[in-house]
């Protein structure tokens, strides 16, 4: 389509341009000024002077927290737990999205499974029971507490199920002639196409993962276990000051240090910031392929 | 006069625990030791046996294991290991002197996550034998049968010392641990006064603008009226404040109001004697109005800022950091944070606690409530719960005792002494830091230092760092030095001005379910009446809608409480 260039076309263009710029700006903004706080001196960011350039630059608070053995070792749960998470809740996706997508002549009882896994869609036992059943099965303070109960998640069961059943019967019903097998069906035939979908399930799984805190905070029984998402909610969430024990005093003004805060939150968003841009292409064409079509 | 009293007791209290390590204590009659009479076999393990006279200092043989969840305070948690607290002179003393075997059974960093683990082991039914709950906690716990009835173990097992510093005020500790007359947890009492609120000035400012130290709330309007207008700091701008003030301003710590509530005789938040000898709710009187008259006064005339209402504690203290503030009421620590950093940016800076101003002559009464940090239940069907008391008795005697400097030095010293927070139970006596303010100032006096235990002296050798030109320092001069808060709560102990929360019982149900509904509506009206969108010509319709969300009930049930108690 040629677009006539009139003045007003142009104004639009512009005023576009300009709104889209700021908008984007003021969502920038929030993470240049960690960043600009996290490189600052302790008692420039607690007099509100910092904004987005550095006052009284220096790498102190990333010398302290790359320095911190706890730190250290959560980003390191953080990654076993995400490697772990993802591809074991990708496996049992694929697993339990394959035979639901068929269709009930070839699946007899499939209306009795799917509902068995959309009811838990819509209740759960809550907190309590959910934990004692982690207690009971002895997954306490392990990596599995925190993989085994969110392995399945039936919202990404059915975005796979709907996609499945998006591609023609007749690959499906080639493949079978060519004498593939169910597995080999699915190996070769139906995984390969279903990239966008692997790719957004992917993703959901990745940022469920690193963003869930609550988890580690009942499940594990040592600090040195924790995600780094729950350690870093140990260090932001604001202090209790009304009842601050009186030997303490001494270390009030330690512990208010924001400028390692900044530096950790930042450190700590890298990961989701470097995978997101390659994954965001699949993103929006894997929800909408799953879902509209279906 | 009260306080020489206080030291009288203590030293008898001491000599009768001395006594009491020699001799043992009889069951039926803890309370006086002295006249059990000397045993030939002091401090022997058969003590414990029963019928024979209960030694509460006995160590455990053979020694018995006791299970805990092991909340990492937030001032120790950057270097903690694990082994590190497994190997802490605690938990050796706890083995090799008592014979009890502490086994962990989780690590929590921070008190918060702490708290959600302990609620979610109540909930789950299964607590270790020995666990430290909050008040709400405790009356969830009081509610099942996981807790062991710890009435007689605390008569028993206690020592004279013990029981003076879990009484230090009053029973009030007990009895909120008290639970249908059964004691359910032994209080791990907190210094009161150590809450109550200060007037934190600038006095450089004071000093260059020519004006005296606030006494009344009209002065102290005056002095932040110059604040704001006459430019104290010099910098030819219009950009100071007269006083920092948060969203929560009737919480205690920084950045609050209650100083200037409790000026007016009003007491947010706390339950006060009404004229008929009922209790009633401070928010909910109309003494209320005359404080929020003149807040509003300050709001108007740009005195304080005029988006407090989005600003929490720690937000509104930048202000101190910047350098833009001269008033400040809040707890006597605010000297160590955040004041500190207005010295940090602003060398000249100088800020000092006075008491709190008066609408008149007479001297205002901060208010303070019963503070318990933590309260120790015990397991039902642990089978040696007097434990939790052997473990308080080791605490107070080490803390108050009759302790050489050497032994005190091994738990509570100077690095590499683990201090405090790796103590399984502890119990704290209110005045512990206006004393260490008051030997420190004698200290100062007489120039000889060597009265001074290792945490008093560490305060003592900063000041002195302070005194030689290190600013960084200067903290510890503004809390415990001569010039520091403790001078003006020394004011309010000799003048006996606290005024203390008539309500220190478990949250009753009411409560529980609506109090907090209470207190949102209460900051709400009173931070719209401070802006200026409702005023105190409401107060009455205000109040009515307060006992209709819940105030009637709750008031009903304190003062049943109140009954009960007589």
């Amino acid at each position: 389509m040629i677009e006539r260039r009139t003045p007003s076309r142009v104004l639009f263009l512009y005023a576009n341009y300009i709104f889209l710029t700021l908008f984007s700006l003021t969502c920038l903004f929030p993470i240049i000024h960690m960043a600009a706080m996290s490189l600052s001196s302790n008692s420039a960011v607690t007099a509100g002077w910092v904004t987005i350039w550095p006052v009284g630059f220096n790498l102190d608070s990333y010398k302290y927290i790359f320095g911190n053995h706890i730190f250290l070792q959560t980003v390191l749960v953080s990654f076993e737990r995400l490697f772990l998470g993802v591809s074991i809740s990708l496996i049992l996706t694929v697993l339990a999205a394959y035979p639901l997508s068929k269709s009930n002549l070839k699946f007899r009882s499939r209306t009795i499974y799917s509902w068995y896994f959309v009811v838990t869609m819509i209740f759960n036992g809550g907190l309590i029971p959910t934990f004692m059943v982690v207690k009971e099965t002895g997954l306490m303070d392990s990596i599995w507490a925190l993989v085994i109960p969110s392995a399945v998640n039936v919202f990404n069961i059915v975005l796979m199920l709907n996609f499945f059943r998006t591609q023609p019967i007749e690959l499906e019903e080639s493949a079978q002639m060519d004498g593939a097998g169910v597995w080999r069906t699915l190996w070769s035939i139906y995984l390969p196409i279903s990239k966008p979908s692997l790719a957004t399930i992917a993703l959901f799984t990745i940022i469920f993962h690193w963003n869930s805190w609550f988890d580690g905070m009942i499940y594990m029984n040592s600090p040195s276990n924790y995600p780094l998402q729950t350690y870093l909610r140990t260090v932001i969430v604001a202090r209790d000051l009304t009842n601050m024990n009186a030997s303490d005093l001494s270390l009030i003004a330690n512990i208010s240090n924001r400028t390692v805060l900044a530096a950790q939150l930042f450190v700590s968003m890298l990961p989701v910031l470097c995978i997101y841009p390659f994954l965001q292409k699949y993103f929006v064409k894997g929800l909408v392929l799953g879902s509209v079509k279906g | 006069m009260m306080k020489k009293k206080r030291n009288v007791y203590s030293t008898a209290a001491a000599v009768l625990l001395s006594v009491s390590l020699l001799a043992g204590c009889n069951s039926g009659n803890g309370n006086n030791t002295a006249s059990n009479g000397p045993s030939a076999n002091g401090g022997n393990n058969e003590a414990a046996v029963d019928n024979t006279p209960i030694d509460p200092a006995a160590k455990f043989d053979p020694p018995v294991e006791l299970t805990v969840g092991v909340m990492i305070g937030d001032p120790i948690a950057d270097g903690f290991t694990e082994e590190k607290w497994e190997n802490s002179e605690w938990i050796k003393a706890y083995r090799d002197e008592l014979g009890i075997n502490i086994k962990p059974l989780w690590y929590t960093k921070g008190t918060d996550a702490g708290k959600q683990k302990i609620s979610v082991a109540i909930a789950s039914g299964d607590i270790p034998d020995l666990l430290a709950v909050s008040q709400e906690q405790l009356a969830t716990l009081s509610k099942t049968d996981m807790y062991e009835d710890l009435t007689k173990i605390y008569d028993q097992y206690s020592t004279p010392l013990t029981k003076e510093i879990i009484t230090e005020e009053g029973n009030s500790a007990l009895e909120s641990a008290t639970f249908g007359g059964k004691l359910i947890a032994i209080p791990g009492t907190n210094s009161a006064i150590d809450g109550a609120s200060f007037l934190w000035t600038r006095q450089d400012w004071l000093d260059k603008l020519g004006l005296q130290v606030p006494k009344t709330t009209d002065e102290l309007y005056n002095v932040m009226k110059a604040f704001v207008e006459q430019d104290p700091d010099g910098n030819g701008k219009k950009d100071t404040v007269g006083m920092m003030l948060n969203k929560d301003f009737l919480m205690p710590g920084v950045a609050e109001a209650l100083g200037i509530f409790n000026a007016f005789d009003a007491y947010p938040k706390a339950w006060v004697r009404g004229a008929d000898g009922k209790l009633i709710y401070g928010s909910a009187q109309p003494e209320v109005k005359d404080a929020l008259v003149y807040l509003n006064k300050l709001y108007k005339e740009g005195l304080i800022e005029k988006d407090f209402g989005a600003k929490d504690s720690s937000k509104a203290a930048e202000l101190a950091a910047s350098g833009r503030v001269g008033i400040n009421i809040g707890a006597m620590w605010n000297g160590m944070f955040p004041l500190q950093q207005t010295i940090d940016n602003f060398p000249e800076a100088n800020w000092l606690a006075h008491p709190i101003v008066s609408k008149d002559d007479q001297p205002a009464n901060p208010q303070i409530k019963l503070n318990v940090e933590n309260y120790f239940v015990v397991r039902k069907g642990y089978e040696h719960p007097e434990a939790i008391m052997k473990l308080l008795n080791f605490w107070t005697d080490l803390n108050y005792g009759d302790t050489t400097q050497a032994e005190f030095d091994k738990f509570m010293g100077p690095e590499p002494a683990p201090g405090h927070h790796y103590a399984v139970a502890k119990a704290w006596k209110a005045q512990k830091n206006l004393q260490a303010h008051l030997k420190i100032v004698e200290a100062f006096k007489t120039g000889d230092s060597s009265k001074l235990n290792a945490e008093e002296k560490g305060y003592y050798d900063n000041i002195e760092k302070f005194k030689a030109g290190d600013n960084t320092n200067a903290q510890f001069e503004k809390v415990f030095g001569e010039t520091g808060s403790f001078k003006s709560m020394n004011a309010y102990v000799e003048n006996n001005l606290f005024k203390m929360d008539e309500f220190y019982g478990a949250s009753t149900d009411a409560m529980k379910n609506r109090l907090k509904t209470v207190e949102q509506a209460v900051v709400e009206y009173y931070t719209k009446v401070i802006m200026g969108s409702d005023s105190v010509d409401n107060f009455d319709k205000f109040v009515a809608q307060l006992n209709k969300l819940g105030l009637e009930d709750v008031t009903k049930e304190v003062n049943v409480w109140d009954a009960a108690k007589k």
